[in-house]
């Protein structure tokens, strides 16, 4: 009670709150553009945050992401395009539910149910978070070494299909971490006599880069997506508004996406696509007519944008608790509060309980303004997507520079982002996971100073730094999740052999 | 697939020079500890090892195929759109500091609007205009960020432009 009192006093002031309305407004129409993921919105926001103090400005991103996610979910109904990856299965009964003559239902049906799912993650996020803070509190160097590398067992299932490439995006990652000062005894690393170099690699430039100038230049080199607009674009939302009663038999759906989602979201890695496909995977199995899933059925649509908009409020918690993100958006936004001067991890919570109060309480005025903002947004979206991609694409690339260049008042930093921007391209073009590269480098500088430590209290002796209870359980359990995707096909094949 | 084999062949040589200029230029590490050079070390073995069999899995799907050759064409390189963006975006962010923000952008959006296919000129300039001067005021004239205002002329411009908000 006492922290959403904070977060109250926090978020309810007259330029908070206008900055969140903001952000709400920003956050839906990127997230329904397509081309513009919520990772992407959120980066681009962070542009806006530069002048705010880190409470405010973790407010407005969170702001931004909820309502970026909820977006995507429009031009997916609208136009069989999903706006952000998360909303790719809302696509499935989105859309040929408004082709048949109900797109202000199904419209209302995803922003209605967008909201019950942020609120609910956000309740979730309240109960869970302060208890999985306090007792990561009486965690070491070793236990803290072992949950971030729990952060990076993920990198595996990022990318199933290429476990050895998503691995060296992640070590390369780890690997730009270390350059820079040694974080122990404060001697120069990878730096080529260069004193830019020496305060490290800047995370924002090469966040910014590799997912919004990358983005850009594959638009650039082979426009897909936004060619396909125009046959869609002069469709108009008219039907009616989803009643009281339909929501009520979707209840079901809604509670077990809103707790699938919240549970996906915590996870560090699987973030909102991946808790929407499962979301709408588990009601389509679950369902005594699987048959009408595809062809507009409300439940598909309710199952994947709950399950999105929980996996918010699931994806705060690893980041406020322990202070590792639950995914891209979670890492965009803790680099920004690391860039503020916050320390984050476990005692974040306990020295300045604000900022839990303020992501809650910015969530829940989001995930209700967002549902209004939303339906106004859908109104004129026909317009809004008129905007061709030869302007739309190069205001990205200035929002991105002007982002870079204001963290610093720096040009290199341009340069640096231009550099992660082209690199980002090449390495996405070979099969390599750019938001692998991100996890490691986010981790990298948490990963080394606590395995550093911890050996060092252990006078070298790596045998009790990994024998320890909690250290050796989330050692494990990282082991078997970064090995799982080489593992699970033998076991398959073992299968397969015995059934022979 | 070659052009892979080659990207992949320069992270080698290059991860395998980071391990022996680590252990050059850091000092010596203290008994009981894991050093500041032998941690980045351990990161550059796992990943020569994965860059290895990368490598490998490259090589060994390149034998199923009939002819395996790298080809270069410069001028087709110079054509691609990617190229062309690559190269317009770098140009930017070195002329910022000498023409500043208000004048590099417009150029720039000029140029990258007509890469994105805007082929008219009067919509390219009006577009440049429009965008270029409400980011501005967004951002300088609102946000109080101090943007790039070049030097010499450009920097007279800039600030005679701040100089009305």
């Amino acid at each position: 009670m006492e922290l959403i009192k904070m977060g109250i006093s926090v978020v309810f002031v007259p330029t908070t709150l206008i900055l969140i309305f903001f952000g709400t407004v920003i956050g839906v129409i990127f997230g329904a553009l397509p081309g513009v993921s919520a990772s992407m919105a959120v980066v681009l926001g962070l542009t806006f945050t530069y002048g705010l103090d880190p409470v405010t400005a973790i407010a407005f991103l969170v702001a931004v992401y909820c309502a970026a996610i909820t977006g995507g979910g429009i031009t997916a109904i609208l136009f069989k395009i999903p706006g952000t990856p998360s909303s790719a299965p809302t696509t499935f009964d989105g859309h040929p539910m408004a082709a048949s003559g109900q797109p202000l239902k199904a419209l209302s049906i995803s922003l209605i149910v967008s909201a019950i799912g942020g609120i609910a993650a956000a309740v979730l996020m309240l109960l869970i978070t302060p208890q999985l803070s306090s007792a990561a509190l009486k965690f070491g160097p070793s236990e803290l070494f072992a949950i971030s590398f729990m952060g990076l067992s993920v990198l595996t299932a990022l990318d199933e299909g290429n476990v050895i490439k998503t691995l060296i995006s992640g070590l390369m990652g780890l690997f730009l971490a270390t350059v820079g000062m040694d974080p122990i005894h404060g001697f120069a690393r990878f730096t080529w006599g260069s004193s830019t170099l020496l305060s490290g690699i800047e995370m924002i430039p090469v966040m910014i880069g590799m997912f919004a100038i990358t983005e850009v230049l594959k638009e650039t080199k082979d426009r897909s997506k936004i060619e396909n607009l125009k046959e869609a674009k002069d469709k108009k939302a008219h039907d009616g508004i989803v009643s009281v009663k339909e929501l009520w038999n979707m209840k079901g759906t809604i509670t077990r996406s809103g707790l699938l989602g919240t549970i996906v979201g915590i996870l560090p890695g699987a973030g909102a696509t991946i808790a929407a496909f499962l979301s709408y995977t588990t009601e389509v199995k679950l369902s005594k007519h699987p048959e009408r899933y595809g062809h507009g059925e409300p439940r598909g649509i309710a199952a994947s944008e709950t399950a999105n908009n929980a996996a918010t409020g699931g994806s705060m918690v690893p980041l406020l608790s322990l202070g590792i993100p639950g995914g891209n958006a979670a890492a965009i936004m803790m680099s920004a509060l690391v860039m503020k001067g916050v320390q984050m991890g476990p005692l974040l919570l306990q020295r300045q309980p604000e900022y839990m109060g303020a992501v809650f309480v910015s969530m829940i005025f989001t995930n209700i303004a967002m549902v209004f903002v939303s339906f106004a947004v859908a109104k004129v979206f026909s317009k809004i997507l008129a905007i061709p991609y030869n302007v739309l694409g190069t205001v990205i690339i200035l929002l991105a520079c002007i982002g870079s260049y204001a963290l610093q008042n720096n040009t290199g930093n341009i340069l640096l982002m231009v550099i992660a921007g082209i690199f980002g391209y090449a390495y996405s073009k070979f099969g390599f996971n750019n938001p692998a590269l991100i996890l490691g480098l986010v981790l990298g500088g948490m990963i080394e100073s606590n395995l550093r430590r911890a050996i060092m209290i252990e006078e070298g002796n790596i045998a009790a730094v990994f024998s320890k209870p909690i250290t050796a359980v989330l050692m494990l359990v990282s082991i078997v999740s970064l090995l799982w995707p080489v593992i699970k096909p033998m076991f398959k094949r073992n299968r397969g052999n015995a059934t022979n | 697939m070659a052009q892979e084999l080659v990207f992949n062949g320069a992270l080698l040589l290059f991860f395998i020079y980071c391990f022996f200029y680590v252990g050059s230029t850091a000092p010596d590490s203290i008994q009981g500890e894991l050093s500041g050079a032998q941690y980045p070390q351990i990161l550059i073995v796992l990943l020569v090892i994965c860059i290895g069999v990368n490598i490998f899995k490259i090589v060994k799907n390149k034998k199923n195929e009939e002819s395996f050759k790298i080809s270069f064409n410069l001028s087709k390189f110079f054509k691609n759109k990617m190229t062309i963006g690559s190269i317009l975006l770098i140009a930017y962010s070195f002329i910022l500091d000498y023409i500043g923000f208000i004048f590099g952008s417009l150029i720039f959006f000029m140029a990258y609007s007509r890469l994105l296919g805007q082929k008219k000129i009067g919509k390219l300039i009006l577009s440049a205009v429009v965008c270029v001067v409400l980011l501005y005021i967004i951002f300088d004239g609102v946000l109080d960020i101090m943007l790039p205002r070049g030097t010499g002329i450009f920097r007279t411009f800039a600030l005679f432009i701040e100089s009305l908000f």
